[in-house]
């Protein structure tokens, strides 16, 4: 078989039970790969009613029909589970080599169920597939557990995926990691593996993907790392990995100061890729088959914290236990709280926002010292949040509330609206450092309609937005509309998070790398289209790419549909809404700006043929997309959903 | 070939977002059919262009132009 391998993995750990199951042809071309396989599984397999954390409940690991071959950037692999944050859909990806190594090791997919006994890992060596005790790997660090394992099966070439003390612990936004420090940030998935006992996936693979036609193929990958050398976006990640947006977030107003309560901040350059670069970067690290190389590593050389090294950071993992909780003047301090969550294994994005949101409480008057153990929460104190994370991780006293995320946390303390409107967050996850006042209103409002709650990173990724800009003519081809380009406008915005929401999708289930395609656009529609088809043989257009981004886009709305979350839940934190943004630094360029969704919600649900009273598919577009059984699904709860019970129900999450 | 008139293009000139408003339009006028609509919805405004050209809506040259300069051009070309 071309392009895919052809069959998924799934692993009961409740019995032990190990099966291998081929994939139709009918099935690859519908869900492709990745995020599309996860997708269907996570829709199709479990009740709707499932808690996260039931061992019946499905993690699921895909990559695309790209992973592991020579086209750029195709180290990403997808992980997805019912996320125990939101309660929705939630999935997260990742870059590193474990993607291919999956591949190579003959699987698609993999899918865990069940609960092991007592602590486990698996180990899949090809086709040989073992689950092996890990009572001595509990408790351990990522970056612990990796090594031993690697001793363990004397190969320090093997590629292992793993949960950190946060994931055994169920903290709500655990996440999960392969080489040790390429985090699936974001849902929550690294809870659901720990809830299994399942401490990680060792793998190893000798095989190869085969390619249709290699001739083609060479050609337009070398094309395309030709376009790649030279491309605008390229230099800057390279340089500076995706901390190169602090000084970009910082001029064009969308840098989280104090939880989004400024835009600005005239010390940010403290913290920005040209000075991380400058003084604490030690190599670069790049993921499998990447020609940008914009990941790199970090060792503090001053401070209290000298000698600490970590994989990182990025601008989405330094933002939120730095500048969103007011620490901003010693950068040691931003990169040793990143250091402490990737150990611990904690979404950064949530584990920042969530004592962002305490910290502004405690601002507010609506928790006490009472509630904190005593912790006086204040703006910059790096000790305080320092103690949080810890505090998280292992769910001891006010972190055991947090651990929970901002949202549900403040239900514990019953904090009520006023809570809920410091915790910012869209569906029960914080958004994450990007704010939509400045960074752009296609942000926005893929925000208020994502499919794994208020995020765009790596996710919709409007970046058109962001760096269309740089591309000339390139909204105008796409939209119609060059002036799209612009972040504080509303022009083309709608048809711009439709269009990049398809797309991105499908990219994801490819598994391919958005810096390539949504960051950079050197990798276009039609480029991703000459590779699948050199890679797999087969005759994808363009329309059909996009369309299966369409179809899974649809189908993981459905999930959070089926859960009684549609058009109310269609929303951004108020802040972004009702609060003019104030002046920060004196060349910043949105002061004033608020952001308008609900001038574009209505128009956007007419692109995706939501019913505007309930922000439901409409079965004409379920039917079209090939989701019958979602259509028959979803046709009881559309009454329900307009119910005066479920109107008196706001959802923070499901 | 005039398919809109002047009312109706500046109603289209003064929208933020008019991508999904023209499609509509131009399907319910019968310049294309449901699956046009779709396909070129899928793959963003160019491929509307293409199409109107190929059809002999717009000719060569106001195609050009609707390519480079987007929308603005291409209703002033359709009305």
């Amino acid at each position: 078989m071309n392009g895919w391998a052809g069959q998924r993995l799934r692993v009961n750990l409740s019995t032990e039970e190990i099966t291998k199951e081929p994939l139709s042809y009918e099935y690859r071309r519908k869900w492709l790969g990745g995020r599309g396989f996860n997708s269907e599984v996570l829709y199709n397999e479990m009740p709707v009613n499932i808690d996260p954390f039931d061992p019946e409940a499905r993690v699921c690991i895909g990559v695309g029909p790209m992973s592991g071959t020579a086209a750029p950037s195709t180290g990403r692999v997808t992980v997805s589970a019912k996320s125990p944050l939101t309660g929705g859909h939630g999935d997260a990806n990742m870059g590193g080599h474990w993607g291919a190594e999956i591949k190579y090791a003959g699987y698609d997919q993999i899918i865990i169920q069940g609960r092991a006994k007592k602590p486990v890992y698996l180990w899949i060596d090809d086709d040989k597939v073992e689950i092996r005790d890990a009572s001595h790997l509990w408790g351990k660090y990522p970056r612990e557990a990796d090594q031993m394992i690697k001793e363990e099966l004397g190969d320090e070439d093997i590629h292992i995926m793993l949960i950190g003390p946060a994931g055994e612990n169920m903290v709500r936004f655990a996440c999960c990691f392969n080489d040790v420090w390429r985090a699936a940030g974001r849902t929550g998935t690294g809870a659901v593996i720990g809830s299994k006992n399942l401490k990680g996936i060792a793998t190893r693979g000798s095989g190869t993907v085969k390619i249709a036609d290699p001739k083609k193929m060479m050609n337009v990958c070398d094309g395309l790392r030709q376009k790649m050398k030279t491309d605008v976006m390229k230099d800057g990640l390279y340089e500076y990995g995706s901390l190169v947006l602090i000084n970009i977030a910082n001029r064009d107003g969308w840098f989280p100061w104090k939880n989004f309560q400024e835009g600005a901040h005239l010390h940010a350059d403290n913290m920005s890729g040209e000075t991380h670069a400058a003084t604490v970067m030690k190599h670069r690290e790049g993921c499998f088959a990447c020609p940008i190389c914009c990941g790199r590593f970090t060792q503090i050389k001053e401070g209290k914290y000298a000698g600490e090294e970590f994989g990182g950071p990025e601008y989405e993992h330094a933002v939120p236990t730095g500048p969103r909780c007011g620490i901003i003047e010693d950068a040691n301090d931003i990169w040793h709280n990143c250091r402490l969550t990737n150990d611990y294994g904690m979404d950064g994005i949530e584990c920042g926002g969530t004592i962002a949101a305490a910290i502004e409480w405690y601002e507010k008057g609506l928790i006490t010292t009472k509630e904190t153990g005593g912790l006086e929460l204040e703006w910059g104190n790096e000790e305080v949040v320092e103690t949080l994370i810890r505090m998280i991780a292992k769910r001891e006293g006010f972190g055991d509330i947090l651990a929970e995320g901002a949202d549900r946390a403040a239900d514990k303390l019953g904090l009520g609206d006023k809570g809920h409107y410091y915790s910012i967050t869209t569906r029960g996850m914080t958004v994450p450092g990007d704010d939509p006042r400045g960074l752009g209103f296609g942000y926005g409002l893929s925000f208020a309609v994502g499919t794994r709650g208020g995020c765009d990173h790596l996710r919709s990724l409007c970046c058109l937005e962001l760096s269309g800009a740089l591309y000339p003519g390139l909204c105008t081809k796409l939209l119609g509309d060059e002036r799209a380009n612009r972040p504080v406008t509303k022009v083309g915005k709608p048809y711009m998070v439709y269009y990049e929401e398809n797309q991105k999708t499908t990219t994801d289930c490819l598994n391919v790398c958005c810096f390539t395609t949504h960051w950079s656009y050197a990798v276009r529609t039609e480029d991703q289209v000459d590779y699948l088809n050199a890679t797999t043989g087969l005759d994808f257009t363009e329309e059909e790419f996009q369309e299966i981004g369409e179809r899974v886009y649809t189908l993981e709305r459905a999930y959070w549909n089926r859960h009684m979350s549609g058009a109310r839940e269609d929303t951004v934190p108020e802040r972004f809404l009702n609060e003019p943004m104030p002046q920060g630094v004196e060349y910043q360029t949105n002061v004033g700006a608020t952001f308008p969704l609900n001038d574009m919600l209505k128009k956007y649900y007419r692109y995706r043929d939501w019913d505007p009273k309930t922000g439901f598919p409409s079965a004409k577009k379920l039917k079209a997309l090939g989701l019958e059984n979602v259509a028959k699904d979803l046709e009881p709860l559309r009454a329900k959903y307009l119910s005066e019970a479920e109107k008196k129900n706001k959802k923070w999450y499901c | 070939m005039a398919v809109m008139t002047k009312a109706e293009a500046k109603k289209f000139m003064e929208m933020d977002d008019r991508m999904i408003d023209i499609l509509d339009f131009l399907r319910d006028k019968g310049v294309f059919n449901e699956q046009t609509h779709r396909k070129i919805l899928l793959s963003g405004y160019f491929r509307l262009v293409e199409y109107l050209e190929k059809e002999k809506i717009i000719t060569g040259k106001q195609a050009q132009d609707a390519q480079k300069n987007g929308f603005d051009d291409l209703i002033y070309a359709l009305q």
